[in-house]
């Protein structure tokens, strides 16, 4: 505990410093450093200066995070990625061409087949209506842009948005440094790069830059007590509702956040308005998207706001000084009551009756409610994003998902590299200097890490909060490191720090300091040893000049070392790893030449163009979308999971012998069946490595298939050792026919399949009641027809 | 030539359909109307005889008699006005039915030209006649006396069916046997022909064998049509023929989708066949000394063709005569089964736009639908076959097409509804460039592709200003992929914003409209002169150079350069040669054999 003291004495001559720098308007004679700059010819002033520098890296920040985006636009071409995208593309093609009504009001055919879906009530269309509106916008200026350039660049404008949005979060929580360097971290960090490339037009493109905006506002709102700041929160958390399911994650983390201030006893009027009117109109905003509706007052995932709204109804200002117990909070109309009973005994028993009454009846409101079915139980996603291993058992369709895996620690190494380290000194900083808003940007940052431990793709999530808790350690770190270096009027800065430090920012900061010591936090703990040891060192320079000064440049000369290798390897991740398609695959040829696998636009541009327009095709869920988007036509199933039963039929159908499996493509009214191999590229995502989440979505409806059929020993193989219901099921079939023919490597068999490395175990493939219709030149996807029956007489 | 007759109970049964005008037919062949053979046969009988040819089929003749019913009232309403006279309705019907009435025996020509002056004099003398049949009797009179002023000495015709587009090369030595000078010579079609017939192209060949010269002629559609929707063409001479000279005409004409596939379905691995229909006899209306058909397939592979005696085929080549004084409207159908593997690459629709930039550019967006018009594929497309025996497996599929772009070409893409189509491959010389483009997927028969080209092009190479002061652009017609057949091509040229009321010429007829369209920052938006034509061949490329834009703007006027015979000066920069490269060779160069005749030919029409 010493030693801690000494780290906190040792400390806090330099946190009014940085104090100071937040606020530069009041002392600008602060940045000593402009003595010595060549801006001073242009005979600024200092603030102007300084404006101008932050305007200026600022702008360069929001250009490098668009330009770093377009990796894949001059790798491939301006393309839409993936298999949500392609969805959205095809939404907001309607859209521009038949207008909002007819797009909202939209009936699709061409999905789900026989049952179709209502698209204007099961999307989120925040996206497509905003670029729409882009597009719109440029047409009428008269730039003659296509929807699609439109689409492929509404990620990399948003992500420019989210770093202007990050800086002023940075500034809110911290200083304006800390938010520059929020906004640089942001604009190319990994975790966030990889949902927003150019040609990522997904909804969390926008809805990263709506989040962060809604966090920031509320925040705001929160610091000001302003009703305007509130009710734009409100209308970012719409525009967020309107633009991701991820809005679950808002909806409870402030009411979360509310708790926690309430808890600590960090009450206030601007907390109550800031809340009320947030949640409130956010509420009634968020109903009007058809897809959301009343899940707000019936669902369990918004109840918990909607509890924090009456809670926060109990509080009573008065009362806000008390830290401690919820007991003695009351109505604002309990004052009258008070008045009136005129005793304090009885009084309290009065109270004590209202709140365990109200309490007790919210209860029973809620267990009535979610029995009668009136308020919706937990959804399965939101399960398993409280219990990791809840998807695996339950829900097959949400663990085959590659992007709902647990995340590897390689991958949060992958997309947060130094940033990873920098976190934990952010959080240190923040509790150094708690404030409602640091508080709220660490239990953002510890949430959503949680979550991306849970997740990989809610790394998303995740990375504005790490981004702007590492901006603060590196902030607040070369701050105070550079201050060192400047340290020649050390003792007129100690004097004037101290003679400013009856400021409204410091006064506010050191006494939450004082209220936060009831607290005690594991990690806090945890992060205050783990910096102990560096601020010890920072303490014992203090004594001795020279060498403090040679440590500080040791330490810049680090950070800035370990900053460049961020930018290196964040340029690395977005080339290598983010910038491709996936519809066009790239791999090297023998002589090192690119070589483009573009299989997937070729089938399905023979689809669209050679198939009846009402043709039915049958694949996995995962080409739904593309081939509706691309091959403009019907399919059976697609990635808008929303009817496992359907799914399963087609699994059940990929996992059974060719006449069962033609019974129920009979049924279905297939046409087509499209599958994807990648036993003559090595392409390793194909239909064969999916195909045991076939058959266990498909066993999990249809008993008949049992997985242990199509393994041996719990081995998955396809060579000759495999199980044979396993060589002669529908999928294998079609993935395999007439390919024993062929022969793929060099010194290798014929028949021998590349992306799994084996011989195929059945090489003379019959197909009775199916024919080859079309394979791609690289044979990733083969189209089949379904024959119609043989004639009875 | 084979001819049937019929007895005289069919020959009832098919001249019923007729109605009343068949009964008058018959009163008319009572009265010999339409005994082509005076005196030797009656009516019955020469009318019978008169269908003629080995696969006419019913069907045809019943048509040909219920069209003939106008005729047949005017006949007898001009037997009412006076005229017994048999001779003259001959003359009358010989033009207007003679697809039949092929049996004209020649020695009778003379007296029908007396006999159609006759009837000339006497229907003008004819008080109650309608007027519009005066009319068209009148303009099918001076027919007769046209046709039987000329007579062609040889003819020689070339029929190339190593593609899908058909090239016939005629040689026609047209000599003036009459005594008036003649200003046309007439060419005519059969009306399946003239549907498909893209390109139609006269010259006439002065000087002697070393110094030929070849100058083009005006070729116009000319009406009334003949009969049995027989068209005429009449080529007009450039100083009329006088009586007893004669000159020498070169004709090329195109037909597209002539080539029907037989059987119409076939598998991967088997080669297409396709049947190509025309007559052995060159039709014309004129008398016909001496005539030779030369057909030259792609293969050696003939399945079978009509004999038609002497009909001789060796190697590639088919010949058809010689035939020796067929009279005018002869017809000898005739069908050629044989292979042709070669691409039917057919452009469904074309879009092309051109835009012309203040910024000395011009943007080229070329949209296509294409299609593989020949027999469908039948039954599966297997990628083990088509890639481990390229040879067999879809030889009459394609996957490659050749579009050849203007020099100086840039910023050439390639892409379709769901973005760039990686497979094609751009070639630049100074003279031209070749883009070799791919379609996703290779084309069987029936499949389809749609995609687009787009580039850019200097603008200083196509813009041109007269000596009036307007600007005209100069730019090709036709579509610039090679051997294709564009079935509807539409071209769209948005102009400078601020032109005004463009004007386009164009050598040949199109529909012509103006549209509105805006592009990057304009605010009152660009002229967009549209024009349409449909069944275009590559041979529109590089003989019309399309159209003159008038803009009567002080700010940008175009127009576009001609000539007074139509056909576009040679010398503009702008001019890319898009015929084959053996004409673009100085002719002193020695060609052989077919290949050499044609060129000369070829080049001779194409200018």
């Amino acid at each position: 505990m010493a030693s801690k003291a000494e780290a906190m004495a040792g400390a806090k001559p330099q946190d009014p410093k940085s104090q100071m720098a937040s606020t530069p308007k009041s002392s600008p004679d602060h940045f000593s450093f402009t003595s010595s700059f060549s801006l001073k010819s242009l005979k600024l002033k200092t603030k102007q200066q300084e404006l101008l520098i932050r305007v200026t890296i600022l702008g360069l920040v929001y250009v490098l995070a668009f330009i770093t985006r377009l990796f894949s636009v001059l790798r491939y071409e301006s393309m839409i990625h993936e298999f949500d995208p392609y969805f959205n593309y095809r939404t907001t093609l309607y859209l521009t061409e038949k207008g909002f009504y007819e797009f909202w009001n939209w009936f699709d055919t061409e999905s789900w087949y026989p049952l179709g879906r209502i698209i204007g009530g099961t999307l989120y269309p925040g996206l497509m209506v905003t670029a729409a509106l882009i597009y719109w916008t440029l047409r009428f200026l008269r730039f003659a842009v296509h929807i699609r350039e439109v689409c492929v660049l509404t990620a990399p404008f948003f992500a420019s948005n989210t770093t202007l949005v990050a800086y002023f979060f940075g500034k809110e929580i911290w200083d304006s440094g800390a938010g520059l360097v929020a906004a640089a971290l942001i604009a190319i960090c990994p975790g966030y790069i990889s949902r927003s490339v150019a040609g990522s037009y997904d909804n969390e493109g926008v809805a990263i830059f709506a989040l962060l905006l809604t966090f920031y506002l509320f925040v705001k709102a929160v610091n000001t007590g302003s009703l305007a700041w509130a009710l734009a929160s409100a209308l970012g958390y719409f525009y967020m509702v309107s633009a991701w399911g991820g809005y679950v994650f808002i909806i409870n983390l402030i009411p979360l956040y509310v708790l926690v201030l309430l808890v600590t006893g960090r009450y206030s009027m601007r907390l109550y308005i800031a809340y009320n009117s947030m949640y409130l109109i956010g509420m009634l905003l968020a109903m009007q998207i058809r897809f959301v509706g009343f899940q707000h007052v019936q669902s369990g995932e918004h109840m918990a706001a909607m509890g924090v709204f009456f809670l926060i109804q109990l509080r009573n200002e008065r009362d806000e000084g008390n830290l401690l117990v919820l007991q003695q909070n009351v109505f604002y109309f309990l004052n009258w009551v008070k008045h009136l009973l005129n005793n304090t005994k009885l009084f309290h028993t009065f109270l004590r009756i209202t709140v365990t009454a109200t309490a007790s009846l919210g209860v029973i409101a809620f267990v009535v409610g979610t029995a009668s079915g009136y308020i919706a139980p937990w959804t399965g996603r939101f399960y398993s994003l409280l219990d990791p291993t809840y998807a695996k058992i339950h829900i097959p369709i949400i663990a085959s998902v590659s992007e709902h895996q647990p995340t590897a620690w390689s991958s949060f190494m992958f997309d947060f590299h130094i940033l990873l380290f920098l976190f934990p000194a952010g959080l240190y900083f923040c509790f150094k200097r708690l404030s409602d808003a640091t508080i709220f940007i660490v239990m953002y940052g510890l949430t959503s890490m949680y979550f991306a431990g849970v997740m990989v793709r809610l790394i998303l999530v995740a990375t504005p909060a790490v981004c702007l808790i590492s901006a603060i350690a590196v902030s607040a770190t070369i701050k105070n490191l550079t201050s060192l270096l400047r340290s020649k009027s050390k003792v007129v800065h100690a004097g004037s720090t101290k003679g400013s430090g009856s400021t409204k920012g410091s006064s506010k900061v050191s006494s939450a300091a004082d209220r936060s010591a009831p607290c005690t936090f594991v990690c806090k703990d945890f992060v205050f040893r783990l910096f102990d040891a560096y601020l010890l060192l920072m303490a014992s320079v203090d004594q001795s000049l020279p060498y403090q000064k040679n440590a500080a440049i040791a330490l810049l000369v680090g950070a800035f070392y370990l900053l460049s290798r961020y930018v290196i390897h964040c340029t690395w991740v977005t080339s290598e790893a983010y910038s491709s398609p996936s519809i066009v695959l790239a791999a090297r040829g023998a002589y090192g030449n690119r070589v483009i696998f573009d299989d997937y636009r070729e089938a399905y541009y023979w689809l669209r163009q050679n198939t009846s327009p009402d043709a039915k095709i049958m694949s996995w869920w995962d080409y739904g979308y593309q081939i509706t988007a691309m091959g403009n036509r019907s399919v059976i199933v697609d990635n808008n999971t929303w009817n496992n039963t359907h799914i399963a039929t087609v699994g059940r159908a990929m996992a059974s012998y060719e006449d069962e499996a033609y019974e129920i493509m009979r049924s279905l009214d297939v046409d087509y069946v499209l599958v994807v191999f990648g036993g003559v590229t090595g392409y390793s995502s194909d239909d064969i490595n999916k195909f045991l989440w076939m058959v266990r979505i498909g066993g999990g409806v249809f008993p008949v298939i049992k997985e242990p059929d199509y393994l041996v020993n719990g081995e998955y193989r396809v060579d000759k050792g495999a199980a044979p219901k396993m060589l002669n099921c529908l999928m294998y079939k079609l993935c395999y026919y007439r390919f024993g023919e062929l022969r793929t490597e060099y010194g290798k068999p014929p028949g021998y399949d590349r992306a799994r490395g084996v011989e195929i175990g059945n090489k003379d493939v019959k197909l009775e009641h199916l024919e080859e219709a079309f394979t791609t030149s690289n044979w990733i996807v083969r189209i089949y027809k379904v024959k119609p029956p043989n004639n009875r007489w | 030539m084979v001819h049937f007759r019929m007895n005289p109970v069919m020959q009832k049964q098919f001249l019923l359909p007729g109605g009343v005008c068949g009964n008058s037919l018959h009163e008319g062949g009572k009265t010999g109307v339409l005994s082509s053979e005076l005196g030797e046969h009656d009516a019955n009988e020469s009318a019978a005889q008169s269908i003629s040819g080995a696969t006419a089929s019913i069907a045809e003749c019943m048509e040909a008699i219920n069209s003939m019913k106008t005729i047949a009232f005017m006949i007898q309403n001009s037997e009412e006005a006076d005229c017994k006279h048999p001779t003259n309705l001959i003359a009358v019907s010989c033009s207007q039915r003679a697809i039949l009435l092929n049996s004209v025996s020649n020695h009778q020509s003379q007296g029908l030209r007396e006999s159609a002056m006759a009837t000339q004099l006497r229907l003008r003398n004819a008080i109650a006649f309608p007027l519009f049949v005066s009319l068209s009797i009148l303009a099918l009179s001076t027919f007769a006396v046209s046709n039987q002023d000329l007579q062609i000495t040889n003819a020689e015709r070339r029929i190339d069916l190593s593609s899908h587009i058909i090239k016939v090369f005629l040689t026609l030595k047209v000599e003036n046997t009459g005594t008036s000078p003649a200003s046309e010579v007439l060419l005519a079609f059969p009306p399946t022909q003239v549907d498909h017939l893209a390109l139609l192209k006269a010259a006439v060949v002065g000087g002697k064998k070393k110094k030929r010269t070849y100058t083009s002629l005006d070729v116009n559609p000319k009406l009334p049509d003949g009969p049995n929707e027989m068209k005429y063409f009449s080529v007009t001479l450039l100083n009329p023929l006088k009586a007893s000279e004669a000159v020498t005409l070169e004709v090329l004409y195109i037909l597209t989708h002539s080539l029907e596939p037989f059987p119409s379905e076939i598998s991967q691995s088997e080669s297409q066949l396709v049947y190509y229909r025309d007559s052995a006899i060159i039709l014309s209306p004129y008398h016909i000394k001496q005539q030779t058909t030369f057909m030259r397939t792609p293969t050696t592979k003939v399945e079978s063709f009509t004999n038609v005696e002497p009909t001789s085929r060796t190697g590639l080549e088919l010949k058809y005569g010689p035939y020796s004084d067929q009279p005018p409207h002869s017809f000898s159908p005739i069908i050629v089964h044989f292979e042709n593997n070669q691409p039917f690459a057919v452009v469904e629709e074309l879009v092309r736009e051109v835009e012309i930039s203040h910024w000395g550019s011009i943007q080229v967006r070329e949209h296509y639908k294409l299609a593989h018009a020949g027999a469908r594929l039948k039954g599966v497309f297997s990628r083990v076959d088509y890639q481990s025996r390229p040879s067999v497996s879809g030889a009459a599929s394609f996957k490659q097409l050749l579009a050849r772009l203007p020099p100086r070409v840039h910023s050439v893409y390639y892409k379709d509804g769901i973005g760039n189509i990686s497979s094609s491959h751009l070639r630049i010389d100074s003279r031209k460039s070749e883009l070799e483009i791919e379609p996703r997927y290779p084309l069987f028969g029936g499949w389809k592709a749609t995609f687009v080209i787009g580039y850019a092009l200097p603008l200083q190479d196509f813009l041109y200003e007269s000596s009036d002061g307007r600007r005209y652009l100069n730019f090709t017609f036709g579509c610039p992929i090679a051997d294709t057949v564009v079935d509807k091509l539409t071209i769209k040229v948005a102009l400078p914003e601020g032109s005004r009321n463009p004007t386009a010429v164009v050598p040949f007829p199109v529909e012509q409209h103006l549209e509105t369209t805006y592009s990057y920052l304009d605010v009152i938006g660009r002229t967009v002169m549209v024009l349409e034509k449909s069944n275009v061949v590559p041979e529109q490329n590089s003989a019309f150079q399309c159209f003159v834009l008038h803009i009567w703007t002080s700010t940008v006027r175009l127009r576009w350069h001609h000539d007074d015979t139509g056909w576009l000066e040679q010398d503009e920069k702008g001019l890319w040669d898009v015929v084959e490269e053996e004409y673009d060779e100085p002719p002193r160069k020695k060609r052989k054999g077919w290949r050499r005749e044609e060129g000369r030919r070829r080049k001779a029409i194409i200018g």
